[in-house]
């Protein structure tokens, strides 16, 4: 289906009126062809077909989880793991105990991070929060469940950062699917709630993965979720965002550039050690 | 008449259209005003490199550029490695990693789809050499908003599957080599 401009917008009020569902603040061009792969994967044809079955709840969690994209990719942009392996983790704040992936569409950034944080030792410090609005999408990732069609790239990225092929020790194969052994999960926590309406409770949040996250949204949505993600991130941490993504020009002073390439970025503060203040 | 007031240029090919995009873009004049946006197929991990080899004849400055940047005159936008680029109404530019489109991200079909719906006639589309059939179903979507279309002569191409995979889906405004492709866009009122 083609949608028009007036299609969209109200389409869009119509899914907004009911929980995790506005999408109202997503860019145009991506609604335009979002909600046509929608309506293509369930099968809908009018508009108003589409309206009534959205009273079902059911239906409301496929069209949930079809609207997420996917991150496609384990390990995808290998420099950007290294640089986080390299420059980062070791340096993330002395009372980080949390890193939060805010929208988890699937799981392979938070599986990524995963397995990169059992190869420093450093699973036992760190939980990964992951929110995802799909509870389809939330059971997929905590299944451990990776697309079987991308093994192929996914091993390929991993050589690429580690040089080495160890990523076969981590991937187990259950019928159809690849998964993450549990071993390398059992840090790994995701909710189904959707972000930008929830927050995680926890503090102690030291690193943000948002990595092409904010490349759905407009401007409004990209200034509300920015605010959010600085305000909870503790001083001393990390927030990243995709190497093609810009960091809104209101939020320049609140961060520090790390990582210009890879576009990791710092939250000023100052904590004690030793009897000095470091910033 | 044919309309000539353009308002941005995509052109499409794969990888193999390097040398075609590099020679196209090193004899356009230097104050060449309407931005081009280039979809080449490129390797999913190599981030660099492309822009920087084409940027070395070129005679207007190439740049990947950033989601929701604004185009701007005398600018050439290459599509980032791994990252489907869409046009937007506001006149940006917005980035994708949706799933690979006919093998494809950047998949070329989607950057001419989306100038055809948002320039329609103000849109020259330019399709070059290239080995899959990706980028003709975006040529006829300008077409039919009555954009005006350019596709490189397949026998002036290296590989001539997506040349003429276009030619199979409708009749385009002109079918030139490379040489004349650059003599046509010089000759556009800036």
């Amino acid at each position: 289906m083609n949608f028009g401009i007036n299609d969209i917008k109200e389409i869009t009020a119509s899914m907004a009126a009911y929980p995790d569902m506005d999408y109202s603040h997503y860019a145009l061009s991506f609604l335009k062809r979002r909600l046509s792969y929608l309506f293509t994967q369930l099968n809908v044809r009018r508009k108003d077909q589409f309206y009534e079955m959205l009273q079902q709840p059911e239906f409301r969690e496929q069209v949930l989880f079809n609207m997420c994209v996917e991150t496609t990719e384990m390990f995808r942009d290998p420099a950007f793991w290294r640089t986080l392996r390299d420059k980062i983790l070791g340096h993330l704040p002395d009372d980080c105990q949390n890193i939060w992936v805010p929208v988890a569409a699937s799981g392979e950034e938070m599986f990524s991070l995963a397995i990169l944080l059992h190869e420093n030792k450093l699973s036992q410090k760190y939980k990964i929060i992951g929110q995802s609005p799909s509870a389809g999408r939330r059971d997929y990732i905590q299944a451990g469940k990776i697309n079987a069609r991308h093994h192929d790239i996914n091993q390929t990225n991993y050589k690429r950062l580690e040089d080495k092929t160890a990523y076969q020790e981590y991937i187990q194969r259950d019928n159809g699917f690849c998964l993450l052994g549990e071993l390398y999960r059992r840090n790994i926590e995701c909710r189904h709630e959707s972000f930008p309406t929830t927050m995680p409770s926890e503090e102690g949040i030291g690193l943000i993965l948002f990595r092409n996250v904010s490349i759905y949204f407009n401007q409004k949505l990209t200034q509300l979720v920015f605010s959010q993600m600085i305000d909870k991130l503790m001083p001393g941490g990390y927030l990243v965002i995709g190497t093609k993504e810009q960091l809104p020009a209101a939020f320049k002073e609140a961060l520090v550039e790390v990582d210009a390439t890879e576009k990791i970025y710092k939250k000023p503060g100052f904590k004690f050690k030793n009897n000095h203040a470091e910033y | 008449m044919q309309n000539t007031d353009f308002k941005i240029i995509v052109m499409g090919g794969s990888a193999g259209s390097f040398s075609v995009v590099s020679g196209i873009l090193a004899n356009l004049n230097r104050d060449f005003k309407i931005p081009i946006v280039l979809c080449l197929h490129r390797l999913k991990h190599v981030r660099s490199g492309l822009v920087e080899g084409l940027s070395l004849k070129s005679a207007i400055q190439v740049l990947e550029p950033n989601d929701k940047e604004k185009l701007q005159y005398n600018r050439v936008y290459l599509a980032p490695a791994n990252y489907h680029l869409f046009l937007e109404l506001d006149g940006s530019i917005a980035l994708s990693t949706e799933e690979s489109f006919n093998h494809s991200r950047p998949s070329i079909d989607h950057t001419l789809s989306s100038a055809a719906y948002v320039y329609r006639e103000k849109v020259l589309g330019v399709l070059l050499t290239g080995a899959n059939k990706d980028g003709a179903k975006g040529m006829k979507d300008i077409a039919d908003k009555k954009g005006f279309t350019i596709v490189q002569d397949p026998a002036t191409c290296d590989i001539d599957t997506m040349p003429k995979s276009a030619l199979q889906l409708f009749d385009p405004n002109l079918v030139l080599s490379p040489k004349e492709i650059v003599q046509y866009l010089n000759s556009l009122p800036q």
